[in-house]
């Protein structure tokens, strides 16, 4: 036998071939089901997001704001199309409704792209890379970290000349590239994160965000568009027989003509004011979270500038909006493979650093819930446990959200650029939510999946029947997790 | 071919995972995709240092194509922005063209040089574009071979198990 070590003949003896039907799947269950159904990643996707169509479509959690937004486009110009078309394509021209055909197919179409795309999710580490992370952090850190308190985990690096500090993500355990942002509200880290758009039911980042922009811009022509023409058709017609006369006239329409123009005033002033915040946004190469923070801008120092940006508006254009489409990296309808665990539940077995609060962009309440987790489950009994049927262990979702307290803020009154919700204020947004879930749900205050991001399969909350030990794994984590979660909120509550 | 196809399997089911190494990104030209092309001390035994870096570098050039911004990527953006985004359905991007390439080149470096030093390489994109994963296999016929002692020493031991430290 040759020592190995080299290239050459060494296939003979090196890898010689086992049988690999019962090596390599210690998951498969042993006879718990006949066979067992493959399932897909989206099925165990640990973010809070909604998937369907088998996985081709990708939401957030809360998407009735999206569904108003459906419903208030589609009555719109659906009143637009039935009552005051027919009297202009033939008073006028018939161009009339093919445009607001096109741009109303424009707009749906944009639409459905940016709420149901990926927006550039990434996925979380793999245990391996993780505690390979964690190897490397502490190397660097050495053993000097005193106290509760190590420095935060933050990697500078330079890229145009500017430093841009790299936050380390506790719930997804990765280094964020620059210019992603942890989504609390769906609970992912997202690359080149925007905002949370509560309108579209969706994040926006990289992916999404030409199409949530030509969405707006589409929009916003619509709305002017119709506009426009309902106060033609109501001029023309009262040129005919006299203002009162002409809403007299279709008494039926009354009613519709102004709650169109009324829709459509309001939408006018704040859609509009949206796509020209972007407008600039796109032509400086920023994202909404980057200007909100001020990143970039001259006050925080001379020395400033946006590293991103091409040096002229055009090209920053040109690279926003007709740039390569990079590919979802979740892959949400692959099949998961039975040799690689998706993600490990909580890393119990990795010490746990105290609450970092100068690090997150989180909300702090969030990091601070979530790092005496941590705290607890590092100090908690061993996660895995030998009995594999936990069934119902399904947390209780809260069903209908209760996200419609700060979602209140957001009505269609308000003409302030931009109307929707920012990562920032969706901070706020969620310490308005936890008092108000704490009405509503009494003793569920912080069951571990409403509190964002414990990091394993809470979130998913599909019924999990299969025993694969992987699921074990995770319904295994889920249990203690719950446990430690209910440990924390009495910690938490005699705070 | 056929027989490289075998080994590379085989690999995969029976030689026994010692340790993983990550090449992490490299964030200096911004939000381009390109990889650290440092060389791995864990490395130093199994392959040629030169390889390795040749490896690396070819990949970073196939991702600074995908990403490229110029006159075809500007014509497919438009394209698709009039058609409100539908021919996405039917037509397939520049982007995920390159990626196709690059699966296959990283399948090939893989039969053709990793596989036989006991080594694989993992497709970024099942990583989320973060890391290169390189797996280092143990050889079975040496018992407790340089190699392995080595690559073990640094870190905690098999791949994949919670509690790795």
């Amino acid at each position: 036998m040759t020592p190995g070590g080299g290239s050459g003949p060494m296939k003979d003896c090196e890898y010689s071939q086992i049988s690999t039907h019962s090596s390599s799947s210690p998951m498969e269950s042993p006879h718990k089901k006949k066979k067992s159904v493959p399932k897909r990643k989206w099925e165990v996707f640990p973010g809070r997001n909604k998937f369907f169509c088998n996985g081709r479509i990708m939401m957030a959690r809360q998407t009735g704001v999206f569904y108003l937004t459906l419903v208030l486009i589609l009555v719109t110009s659906g009143l637009f199309f039935a009552f005051d078309c027919p009297y202009l394509s033939e008073k006028i021209t018939p161009a009339i409704p093919a445009i607001g055909g096109i741009l109303f197919f424009f707009v749906m179409g944009t639409l459905l792209r940016t709420s149901f795309s990926d927006p550039g999710v990434l996925p979380r580490a793999t245990p391996d890379e993780a505690a390979d992370l964690e190897r490397q952090i502490d190397i660097a850190n050495g053993s000097s970290s005193g106290g509760y308190r190590p420095p935060p985990r933050t990697k500078e690096v330079i890229i145009n000349g500017q430093t841009v500090k790299l936050k380390y993500c506790f719930t997804c355990k990765i280094f964020r590239p620059p210019r992603a942002s942890h989504c609390s509200l769906c609970d992912n880290c997202v690359e080149r994160f925007d905002h949370h758009c509560p309108w579209v039911g969706n994040c926006v980042g990289k992916r999404n965000y030409r199409f949530f922009y030509m969405f707006i811009l589409s929009l916003s022509f619509l709305t002017v568009f119709i506009f426009a023409f309902v106060i033609t058709h109501v001029i023309l017609r009262s040129q005919q027989a006299g203002f009162l006369n002409a809403l007299k006239d279709s008494p039926a329409r009354y009613p519709f003509t102004e709650t169109n123009s009324v829709v459509c005033f309001f939408s006018v002033w704040s859609i509009v004011g949206l796509s020209g915040f972007h407008t600039y946004l796109i032509s400086s190469n920023q994202t909404t979270n980057e200007d909100i923070k001020g990143s970039w801008s001259n006050k925080r120092g001379k020395e400033n500038y946006n590293p991103y940006s091409y040096g002229n508006i055009f090209t920053n254009c040109c690279a926003a909006l007709c740039g390569p489409l990079s590919p979802s990296l979740i892959d949400r309808r692959g099949f998961i493979q039975p040799d690689t665990p998706q993600l490990a539940g909580p890393s119990n077995g990795i010490t746990m650093y105290g609450a970092t609060q100068s690090q997150s962009n989180m909300c702090d309440q969030d990091q601070c819930i979530q790092s005496t987790k941590f705290v607890l489950q590092a100090a908690a009994t061993p996660l895995l446990q030998s009995e594999p049927s936990i069934t119902s262990e399904e947390l209780p979702l809260p069903g209908k959200t209760t996200i419609s307290g700060p979602c209140a803020t957001l009505t269609l009154g308000q003409p302030t650029p931009p109307s929707s919700m920012p990562n920032l204020t969706s901070d706020t947004g969620l310490t308005d939510m936890i008092p108000l879930k704490e009405e509503h749900e009494g003793h569920q205050f912080l069951t571990p999946e409403e509190a964002p991001s414990p990091p394993g399969m809470l979130s998913s909350g599909s019924p999990i029947t299969h025993s694969h030990t992987m699921h074990v794994l995770t319904l295994a984590s889920q249990d203690s997790l719950h446990e430690d979660s209910v440990r924390g909120l009495v910690k938490l509550s005699s705070v | 071919a056929v027989i490289q196809v075998h080994s590379l399997q085989e690999l995969r089911r029976s030689a026994s995972l010692a340790t993983k190494v990550f090449v992490q990104r490299d964030y200096s030209d911004g939000t381009t995709c390109q990889f650290q092309t440092n060389f791995p001390p864990e490395l130093e035994s199994r392959i040629e240092r030169q390889l390795f870096e040749e490896t690396v570098k070819t990949l970073n050039g196939f991702y600074a194509e995908a990403e490229k911004i110029g006159g075809s990527s500007y014509l497919e953006g438009c394209l698709a922005c009039a058609t409100a985004y539908f021919i996405f359905l039917c037509m397939e991007t520049h982007y995920e063209k390159v990626l196709k390439k690059i699966s296959k080149y990283i399948q090939e470096q893989n039969e053709k040089i990793y596989a036989p030093r006991g080594l694989l390489l993992t497709d970024p994109l099942e990583r989320g574009m973060r890391v290169i994963e390189i797996s280092i296999y143990e050889d079975r016929c040496s018992s407790g071979s340089s190699s392995s002692g080595s690559s073990s020493s640094s870190s905690g031991g098999g791949g994949g198990g919670a509690g790795g430290r």
